[in-house]
This record gives C-alpha cells, sequence and structure tokens, in this order.
C-alpha cells in the first residue's frame, strides 16, 4: 500500500512540474512580439461598424446601418429601415403642410435609405473621433393626409397616398468608445429636403351639389422641407 | 531746432539699442513661423536633438481635435497624447522637413512618451496600458535620422504593473541617456501615479519605496535589471537619478523623518522640511550600495549632478532654517563607480554673506523689477532680527553645473506664495471676496563652491515673475559654458559673474512675442549651450534659439 502511494505521489509531482512553464522575461526573446502585450480583450482598430439608430427608431423606422471606413479620413454609412410602427413623429415636423387646407397624418408603412458619407476629423483608422458628414435619405412611404383645419367632423380627406421625399443634411458629430466593441454616436445637422405627393387629391367644393368632394390635380404635388436633425446611435465594431 | 532734438534722441535710442544688443550674450536665431497643416500640428513638445547640424525637435499632437467647440457639451478635455511629429531644422532654424511616427501597432492605439537620441538613430517611446494584463508595458522604436521613418520592430523594454481601479494612467517610467548616447535607463517608480487619497494613505503607510530598472545598450540588449529594488527605510521620495556612461546608476531621495511632525511646513512649497537622504548606487554588475547622509538636517530641495569627466556625483541641497528661507548648503560628491564618499560638507551662510546679499542693489541700467519682498503673505514675512543668518525665501534649488576643476556651481531661486483678498459688491451692494494665490518666482542666486564645499563667492540676478498657477518649479534655465553662467528667463538672459555683485539681464529683441499667452510657449534643452524656445499655436509653429555668443 504504501509503495502505492508513494507512486501515486512521485507521478502527481511530475505532471507538476511538466504544468509548470517557464515564465518569460521581459529581456526575453519574445520582446519583439508586440502582439501579445497590446492583447488586452479589447478590439483595436477595426473599420466596420453596425450601428442602431435611435433617432430612425423614435420615427418608427426599424434598422440597422453599417458604415466602413475606406481611408483614415473617409467613412461610408448606408443603411435600410422599414417603418413598423405607425405615426408620424418626426416627419410631422419635418415634412410640414402640404398645402393650404391639407397636411401629412400619418405614415403607414414605408421603407427609407440611408446614404452618409463622413470625413472623419482625428485620422484614426477605427470609426471613432469627430466628424464632418453629409446624410442623404431617402424615404418611400404611404401616408394619411389630413385636413389642416380641425373644426372639419373628418380630419382624413385621403388615405394610403404614395409619397418619395429625399433630404439631404450637413452634419457634425462625434463617435466615442463606450466599452471594447461599442461605440456611442452623437450628432447633429441642418439641410434641406423635396418630395412628391402621387395623385394627391384636393377637397373642392361641387358648384352644382354645394357639397365638398375630392378631385385630382392629374399631376403630382411637389414640395421642399428644412431638416433639423438630433441623433443618437449605438454602434458595434467588427 | 526741435527737428534736430528729435533726430537726437531718436540716435541715441537707437544706439542705446544697437548697444544693448552687442552686451547681451545670448543669441537669439529666430527661424520663419512654419504654417503646417492642422493634422499635423503638435501642441507638447518634449525633446531637442542636434546631430550633425540639425536639429530635430520632437513634437505630440493630441489625439482628440479641438473641435470640441461645435459640440461643447460633449468635450471629454484633451485626451492622451498621440502620434510623434519631428521637426527637422538647421542651424538658422528654418524649417527642412517634417515627420509623423505613427502610435499604432496592431491595430491598437499606444500611448507616445518621447523620442531620445541613441546611438546613431533616434529612438521613439511609446507606452501602453493593458487592462487584461493590468500592466503598462513600454515599447522602444528605431527612426532612422535620414529618412525619419521607423526603422525595424518596435521593442517591449519595460513593465510594471497597474490596478484596475486607476483609470487614466500616464506613462510611469523615467527614461535616460547617458551624454554618449550609448545606454539607455528606464525605472519604473509608481510613485509617479496620480492616486486617489485612500491609495495615497495606503502608499505612505508603506515602509519601504521601490523601484524597479532596466539598463539597455543602444542595441537595445539588456545590460542589467533589478526588481523592486528598495531606497531608504521609511517614507522615502525620489529626488532624482543619474547614471554614468559606464552603466552606474545612482538614485537619491528623500527620507522623511517620522519624529519630524513639528517642523511644519513654512510654506506651500512640498519640498519645505525634507529629513535626511538617502542613496542608492547600483553598478551594472547588480552590486549596490545603500549612502545615508544629513541626518539631523532638514531641507528645502535637493538635487543630483554628475560630472562626467571625473564619474563623481554631487548631491547639493538647501539647509533649511525653519525660519523660511535657506540657511546654508549641504554638499556631498560620491565616486558613483567605486560608491566612496569623497567629500561632505554643511557651510552655513552666516550673518556676513546674508547681509552682504541683502544689500545688494540692481547693477545700473538694468530694469529689473525691484517688487521683490514687497507683498508678503504673514506666513512668509522674514523675522525680525535684524541680522538674519538666513537667506529669506531661498527655497528652491534649479540647477547645479560643474567646472573644469572639479567646482560646483549651484544656481538657486528665491520662491514664495502670498494670497490676496478683493473685496467687491453686487448690483444689491452684498459683499463677496475673491482670494487669489500669487506664486512669485524671485531673485536668482548662484553660489561658487570649491571643491572642498565652500563658498567662494556668488553671484544675483534681480527678478520677479509672478503667476496664478502652481505649475512650474523654475521660471529660467541656466547654461555653463566656458566657465561663465548664463542665465535666460521668458524674457532676457545675460551672463551671471560670479563676482559677490549683482549681475544684469538684457531683454531679448522678441520678448514680447515669447510673453504672448500661446497653446505652448517653453524652453527645451539642446545642448550644454543651447536652448530652443518653442512656441506653438493652433496653426504656427516657431522655433527660436538662444544660444551663448563665443565672440565675447
Amino acid at each position: 500500500m504504501q509503495r502505492f502511494l508513494v507512486l501515486v505521489v512521485m507521478l502527481i509531482s511530475s505532471v507538476s512540474v511538466y504544468a509548470q512553464k517557464p515564465k518569460p522575461k521581459s529581456d526575453g526573446a519574445d520582446n519583439k512580439d508586440l502582439s501579445k502585450y497590446l492583447d488586452d480583450g479589447r478590439i483595436g482598430n477595426v473599420s466596420n461598424l453596425v450601428r442602431f439608430r435611435v433617432g430612425r427608431a423614435f420615427s418608427g423606422y426599424l434598422g440597422l446601418s453599417y458604415e466602413r471606413k475606406f481611408s483614415r479620413k473617409f467613412g461610408l454609412e448606408g443603411g435600410a429601415y422599414y417603418k413598423v410602427f405607425k405615426g408620424n413623429y418626426v416627419e410631422s415636423e419635418s415634412f410640414p403642410s402640404i398645402a393650404y387646407e391639407q397636411k401629412l397624418g400619418s405614415i403607414n408603412g414605408g421603407t427609407n435609405f440611408l446614404i452618409y458619407p463622413k470625413l472623419y476629423i482625428s485620422g484614426k483608422k477605427i470609426n471613432t473621433g469627430y466628424f464632418y458628414g453629409l446624410r442623404v435619405l431617402n424615404f418611400n412611404y404611404k401616408a394619411d393626409v389630413v385636413n389642416n383645419f380641425y373644426t372639419m367632423p373628418n380630419p382624413i380627406i385621403q388615405k394610403d397616398v404614395k409619397a418619395t421625399a429625399t433630404t439631404l443634411a450637413i452634419t457634425c458629430g462625434s463617435h466615442q468608445h463606450i466599452a471594447s466593441r461599442f461605440i456611442f454616436g452623437l450628432e447633429m445637422g441642418y439641410g434641406l429636403g423635396w418630395g412628391t405627393y402621387k395623385d394627391l387629391k384636393y377637397l373642392q367644393t361641387d358648384s352644382s351639389t354645394g357639397n365638398q368632394v375630392l378631385s385630382s390635380k392629374g399631376e403630382d404635388t411637389k414640395f421642399s422641407i428644412d431638416v433639423f436633425t438630433i441623433d443618437i446611435s449605438l454602434g458595434m465594431l467588427f | 531746432m526741435k527737428k534736430i532734438i528729435l533726430l537726437l534722441s531718436l540716435l541715441l535710442s537707437f544706439c542705446s539699442i544697437v548697444l544693448n544688443a552687442q552686451k547681451n550674450p545670448i543669441k537669439e536665431t529666430k527661424g520663419k513661423e512654419i504654417r503646417v497643416k492642422k493634422k499635423n500640428l503638435a501642441f507638447d513638445f518634449t525633446n531637442a536633438v542636434k546631430i550633425d547640424n540639425f536639429y530635430y525637435v520632437i513634437g505630440k499632437k493630441p489625439r482628440v481635435e479641438l473641435v470640441s467647440l461645435l459640440l461643447p457639451f460633449y468635450y471629454y478635455g484633451r485626451a492622451y497624447d498621440s502620434d510623434f511629429v519631428i521637426y527637422k531644422l538647421d542651424e538658422k532654424m528654418n524649417y527642412k522637413e517634417l515627420a509623423i511616427i505613427p502610435a499604432e501597432y496592431f491595430d491598437k492605439n499606444v500611448e507616445s512618451y518621447t523620442i531620445y537620441k541613441l546611438g546613431d538613430k533616434l529612438c521613439a517611446l511609446f507606452y501602453f496600458n493593458n487592462r487584461k494584463h493590468l500592466k503598462q508595458y513600454l515599447f522602444a522604436q528605431n527612426v532612422d535620422i535620414k529618412t525619419l521613418k521607423p526603422d525595424g520592430k518596435p521593442y517591449k523594454i519595460a513593465e510594471t504593473p497597474i490596478t484596475k481601479k486607476e483609470k487614466r494612467i500616464r506613462c510611469i517610467f523615467s527614461v535616460d541617456v547617458t551624454e554618449d548616447f550609448t545606454k539607455m535607463i528606464v525605472t519604473a517608480d509608481r510613485t509617479k501615479l496620480a492616486l486617489s487619497r485612500r491609495a495615497r494613505k495606503a502608499a505612505a503607510s508603506q515602509k519601504n519605496h521601490t523601484f524597479t530598472y532596466w539598463l539597455y545598450n543602444n542595441n537595445f540588449e539588456l545590460i542589467n535589471s533589478g526588481k523592486n529594488i528598495k531606497l531608504g527605510k521609511g517614507n522615502t521620495k525620489v529626488i532624482g537619478q543619474t547614471f554614468d556612461n559606464e552603466g552606474n546608476l545612482c538614485v537619491l531621495g528623500f527620507e522623511a523623518d517620522s519624529k519630524s511632525k513639528n517642523k511644519k511646513s513654512t510654506g506651500e512649497d512640498e519640498d519645505y522640511n525634507q529629513s535626511k537622504m538617502v542613496m542608492k548606487i547600483i553598478k551594472p554588475t547588480g552590486e549596490e550600495t545603500d549612502l545615508t547622509f544629513a541626518k539631523g538636517e532638514y531641507f528645502y530641495s535637493a538635487m543630483l549632478k554628475l560630472n562626467p569627466h571625473t564619474g563623481n556625483v554631487a548631491v547639493v541641497g538647501l539647509l533649511s532654517s525653519g525660519k523660511g528661507g535657506a540657511k546654508g548648503i549641504f554638499t556631498q560628491q560620491v565616486n558613483l563607480s567605486s560608491g566612496e564618499v569623497l567629500t561632505e560638507s554643511v557651510k552655513l551662510f552666516g550673518k556676513d554673506l546674508v547681509k552682504e546679499i541683502n544689500t545688494l542693489k540692481p547693477a545700473a541700467g538694468s530694469k529689473s523689477k525691484m517688487k521683490t519682498e514687497v507683498r508678503l503673505s504673514k506666513k512668509s514675512k522674514p523675522s525680525k532680527n535684524a541680522e538674519p543668518d538666513y537667506i529669506h525665501n531661498l527655497v528652491r534649488i534649479g540647477a547645479c553645473h560643474y567646472n573644469d576643476s572639479n567646482e560646483l556651481v549651484v544656481v538657486t531661486q528665491k520662491y514664495y506664495t502670498y494670497t490676496s483678498t478683493t473685496v467687491y459688491y453686487d448690483s444689491k451692494g452684498n459683499p463677496h471676496t475673491r482670494t487669489i494665490t500669487y506664486y512669485v518666482y524671485s531673485d536668482i542666486i548662484s553660489f561658487k563652491l570649491d571643491e572642498e564645499g565652500e563658498i567662494e563667492n556668488f553671484g544675483y540676478v534681480f527678478h520677479y515673475t509672478q503667476i496664478t498657477f502652481p505649475g512650474i518649479y523654475k521660471d529660467y534655465s541656466s547654461l555653463y559654458t566656458g566657465e561663465k553662467l548664463y542665465l535666460i528667463t521668458t524674457t532676457e538672459g545675460g551672463q551671471v559673474e560670479l563676482n559677490n555683485k549683482a549681475s544684469r539681464t538684457y531683454p531679448f529683441k522678441e520678448y514680447k512675442t515669447y510673453r504672448r499667452k500661446r497653446t505652448f510657449a517653453d524652453y527645451v534643452h539642446v545642448t550644454d549651450s543651447e536652448l530652443l524656445h518653442i512656441m506653438a499655436t493652433r496653426r504656427k509653429v516657431l522655433f527660436t534659439l538662444m544660444s551663448v555668443k563665443t565672440d565675447m
């Protein structure tokens, strides 16, 4: 029994001796391999970023955007969003009255595409730092058009009017690390936009009956808007 | 007649300007203002190196741009330092070339520290805080002088532990290069860290001060290293370190006396009343020698100086009188290679010398401000004793120079603070008080000591600068060349005659420029007889070389 115990102890001790790896010295040959000293579990200067925009979500659009830096200065963001929630939150302010008696009621669904070239000031490889950008948003949506005068008994004049709009805004903002992989973005900008409502009908008084009826102009209704934007975003680097 | 008088006065003033300019022993070589692209502008300058009649000025550019003006609520403050910017200048301070050494390896941003000359190359030093390993690493990268581009792979040359709690960690390492640029010493001293109050308490209760060092040659081959070397037996504060061409390292520290609680500080100066000095000499073989001296004495400040010709190290300290002024000078010379104490002396000024110094008046023609000692706080008022044996407010040693005869020239400065309280009334007639603390950098006194540490004679320069922030230790630079001492302040310069009289200084031609508020404006030592004044704005950089005129 004693011999067996001695044998077991010897076996364990030999295994533990092999398990002890020699510690590398700071003056060792490995002092040229910087990658292991720089490995701190945090993501390095990668240039791909997926971003969730809080401002878009508030407008009822859900979607993601992807940004890639093509150089230390230039980055391009592209995104696609789908209108999930009904509402006119931001748009009602952004897209004001269509005509004297009509305005946008609510957007009942549609898509929204984003193209966003950016010029970074700090010139880092990673998508962080201050930037200037040109935000281009393209809207395709169906909207309810309502009467501008609240005294009317039925405010909705026309449902599901097809509309397209494009906005251009010059922005400035900043992306900052909030954790190893995550980026917090804040930006603001100002710009212009224009769009068209297809086959938008207007209320007109029928001269024979005296009732108000919807009649078409036979052409698209064009409109222009000014855009002011503040957006917060959360992104993940990969 | 009036015209003639006007012409004559103009001529006289012109002549006086020309004469003044000729008398000034400091030559100003002003380059042209360099307009650099904003992305390449450096706002912090750490070093300047002279190689083959070219000057390489090392700057660092911040990683965060100052665009925060657009988003003021989103400004984190100036972040860590980023890439190096090297300005190459010729002897006339003309801009030749600009190079960027990026602070990025393996897609990771590292922080820049400084660039030294090592061998026939420049050596760029970067540090990186690894939060996973809980270590700060120091990397060295060779830079080719001809191309001003990184040469070869970088090396990891030192590492020191950090803790999770420390958020913003600056470089813990200190790096020095020998006079012949063949060796580099790196020391890690954790007391350099900006600690929280609790951490400071814990550090103060630590009985031994420890540091780690690495000694390298110019090929980054490790000659010697030591881990957790103890300095002193109590609460010790490192004053300085030096080493010779053979690689003998010497570290000097103040060891606080636990019984010195009654000797409280007499001013805001943190150097007040430090007790005995401890020195550690470490040879390249690893052999250590511990020395303790000046027991029972208290110091305002002290410094180390290596004599490269003899290998001797001088320790110079200003002895505290306990009354707000130095009573004498302590000197000690130690042979660094043998660790042998050669001389040790405590020389008091005495009443006669103090009286002689106190009765000095500015030299004729000097425009020095005579504001000194006018506005003193209650704390630092001189004693009513008519003949004091100490020099009032003399608390700081700024420089120490060796001459060819192994004699020391010690440059000291009067320094004090005072507070001014003003009462003002708002529109409703309610009184409000505003208290401002002024930090006064006053007269500069130089002492020439003989080999035994006896005060042979002194030189005096009337000087007065007051600022409202306590950021700097001294507001002048001194050069010692050709057995002559020269002094340069931010606006004037001149030779300090060590003849027991007051010497005069001459305002620089560009003194108004130097006084302007800039993003960066400071002097950087280049050689023993040259200082480089660097002034950077957000758009331009201006270099001015201050050198000692050799033809005078």
